[in-house]
């Protein structure tokens, strides 16, 4: 594997170094498939390595646009996690481009394949590729980013905003959900230029590439996996979503929570009870996964998924949030037990 | 189109009628919940308990055939037991009701086997409006007049804002005639001057095992649950796929009226919608005109979606209002005015039509006049 890596390393670069735009993009897709039933699901036929090193599938997506002009993209499985629930899928189109692609294929998978969303914990965790360099010391070229609730406005996209360390501190200070960040990291022989979107997926464009797969295969997706692990476990209990600031103050606050889950497509969402707390029962047509979302306090969600929800599931309602209310704090409760004088007391 | 003021009107009220009764039915629901949870979390009561049942039959020997069904029935060692019933406000037969459930001797058993109530058994009656002085004079004097061995509590449960967190508040009804509980720990807490609250954060553990009351479940409520709980399940693997990728049937869903019984099993719910509740939400969901019945072929077929769309003339109404309960009680509540159902409903007798009169054997002959 170690040959192939490093076969796969300076194909890239001198891809990159050919082409000034060039976006080589790792898409992190969820899915409770084995690798061969993953490809199979996604229709995905066995390639010769030579094309792309490393790739043992591939399958094109194939659009018709209104005037029957046929666009195509081509995703590449690389097979770095053989017993994960992670998938990484390549491609060498531009992101913004491919995405539509990548929607159609993932609706091949029929729910069991979902873009792993890439919040505002995880792109922190990607500023840094060499320890030897200090954070504030990463570049941001470019960030998108746009208020949460309840702050109001629009998209806001920053050319050059500076160092990593200003950039992120400034999200934070103005309550700020990051959409889309350009970085050019320093790494041991120069630099490494990339982009990390929250919609699930690394870009590299152009540089020294070994750091920043060193980080895909290392840290980047050992924190996702670990992000996930609370959604693996509930298995009928609650997930406690909790935010950092009390953003529930208000009961017209629920709106948000409503906003933000009855966007998602292929999902069905029901107030049962709106006031004085918030209780919402969820089908996510994509997998049938079902829940309930209750607000109960000033900074906490809290979600239960029926018997069979999928962690996948759950990641999509938490990313919804998230993109709402920025990242919260993700926790499984723990059974309570209390006392009768506890019951007697109002403490119950 | 655009409908008359008086029109308007009439949605907008219908709608404000029907969301209330939905809101006041899910209060009923949290208020199960939070007996629940106190049953199941607060360890001198769990300790006491022998078991809790949310679907309880009740009956008196010899009356099997015809059982009551209050909302819960707590038996408890050494000799305890309570038969729970709630209510949102007072009604005329409560009276009659309570009594008869005063009057059971024992329940049945999952296995329809009779067991005797507990020597100290006691019925829990709970409103979400107290019933005025005379209306539990009335109730009081019914059940003395009946010579009841149990006793009978009257309580208030209501929503309220506390420090602690939005909770459900119980208090026993300080009437001079009103029962007490039997001294177990949970009898205890009903008993309690001060009463106790139930926080959401708490009870919501438990909230989501009911989709209705035992003996109860308001149409509106069973239409949003089935549409948005249970449709689900009824959808063959290739309708699955068709919601999971454009998010709409591309077929409808065909539910024959031979098969309402069978009813979806979902997990983790303890009081689920019974087929009488089902087609109650079919018919409420045909008059919202999301569902369609096919007399002729026997069916109703259901145009599931995600979403679901208000009709132009729908009422505007205050917030939520994307929320699919909103839309569907919203849409009921205009087709109820502007396209109300005339066809028969489901179940009622066909009368013979001229046409289709047995004419009797056929004579070789002409009869005679």
């Amino acid at each position: 594997m170690n040959g192939s890596l490093r076969e796969f390393e300076t194909w890239i670069e001198q891809k990159a170094a050919k082409d000034p735009h060039f976006s080589g993009t790792f898409w992190f897709v969820l899915s409770p498939l084995s690798e061969n039933h993953f490809a199979e699901s996604l229709g995905q036929r066995p390639v010769d390595p030579q094309t792309v090193p490393l790739a043992d599938f591939a399958t094109n997506v194939v659009i018709k646009d209104r005037r029957d002009r046929m666009h195509q993209t081509t995703f590449w499985n690389l097979p770095f996690f053989k017993a994960s629930r992670l998938h990484i899928l390549f491609s060498l189109e531009r992101p913004s481009r491919a995405l539509r692609f990548m929607y159609r294929l993932l609706a091949r998978a029929r729910g069991k394949g979902h873009l792993f969303p890439i919040g505002h914990s995880l792109v922190r965790s990607c500023v840094q590729l060499d320890d030897k360099y200090e954070f504030s010391q990463t570049r941001v070229l470019r960030g998108v980013s746009y208020p949460s609730q309840p702050s109001e406005g629009g998209a806001e996209i920053k050319l050059n905003p500076g160092d990593a360390g200003v950039f992120f501190e400034d999200l934070d200070e103005d309550r700020r959900v990051l959409k889309l960040a350009r970085m050019r990291a320093p790494t041991g022989e120069g630099s490494c230029e990339f982009t990390v979107s929250r919609i699930g997926y690394v870009s590299y464009n152009k540089g020294q590439f070994a750091p920043l797969l060193k980080l895909i295969l290392g840290r980047l997706t050992e924190e996702m996996s670990a992000s996930v692990r609370p959604f693996e476990e509930a298995k009928g209990r609650f997930v406690a979503l909790r935010f950092p600031e009390p953003v529930f103050a208000e009961r017209a606050s629920y709106a948000g929570v409503f906003g933000a889950l009855s966007r998602l497509p292929r999902a069905t969402l029901a107030v049962l009870h709106a006031n004085p707390y918030f209780h919402a029962t969820l089908t996510n047509y994509e997998d049938g996964g079902e829940f309930d979302v209750f607000v109960t306090d000033l900074c906490t969600v809290r979600i239960q998924g029926r018997e069979g929800a999928s962690p996948a599931s759950f990641l999509r309602l938490h990313n919804s949030l998230a993109e709402v209310f920025r990242e919260p704090t993700v926790k499984i409760e723990e059974s309570p037990v209390f006392r009768l004088k506890d019951l007697l007391e109002g403490r119950v | 189109m655009a409908l008359s003021a008086g029109i308007e009107d009439r949605i907008q009220k219908l709608f404000e009628e029907k969301h209330k009764e939905y809101a006041a039915h899910d209060r009923t629901l949290s208020a199960l919940a939070a007996f629940r949870f106190i049953l199941e979390y607060v360890d001198e009561i769990k300790q006491e308990t022998i078991f809790w049942d949310f679907r309880p039959r009740v009956c008196s020997p010899g009356s099997e055939s015809n059982p009551r069904t209050p909302d819960g029935l707590i038996v408890q060692r050494p000799s305890h037991s309570f038969v729970l019933e709630l209510k949102t406000s007072w009604n005329k037969g409560d009276v009659t009701q309570v009594t008869s459930y005063g009057k059971a001797e024992c329940y049945m058993q999952a296995n329809g086997t009779l067991t005797s109530f507990s020597e100290n058994h006691c019925i829990l009656l709970g409103y979400q409006n107290v019933p005025g002085d005379s209306n539990l004079e009335a109730l009081f004097d019914e059940w003395e007049k009946q010579k009841q061995h149990a006793s009978l509590v009257v309580f208030r449960y209501s929503f309220e804002s506390a420090a602690t967190g939005d909770c459900i508040f119980f208090s026993r009804v300080p009437f001079a005639r009103n029962g007490t509980c039997p001294s177990s720990h949970f009898g205890r807490a009903i008993n309690s001057a001060r009463g106790f609250p139930v926080t959401a954060a708490n009870f919501s553990r438990v909230g989501s095992k009911f989709h209705k009351s035992n003996d109860q479940v308001i149409d509106s409520y069973a239409a949003v649950i089935w549409w948005t709980a249970y449709a689900r399940h009824y959808l063959t693997e290739e309708q699955q796929t068709e919601m999971a990728v454009g998010g709409r049937l591309l077929t409808p869903l065909q539910i024959p009226l031979n098969q309402i019984d069978k009813v979806p099993v979902l997990p983790d719910v303890d009081v689920p919608l019974t087929p009488s509740d089902v087609r109650k939400a079919l018919e409420f969901l045909r008059q919202a005109g999301l569902v369609t019945l096919k007399a002729r072929e026997r069916v109703y077929e259901v145009k599931l979606r995600q979403n679901v769309r208000l009709p132009a003339s729908a009422a505007a109404i205050g917030a939520f209002q994307q929320d699919i309960a909103v839309k569907i009680i919203n849409r009921w509540a205009t087709y109820s005015v502007t396209k109300p159902l005339t066809k028969r409903p489901v179940g009622a007798k066909r009368t013979k039509s001229r046409r289709s009169r047995d004419p009797g054997p056929t004579l070789p002959f002409p009869q005679p006049l």
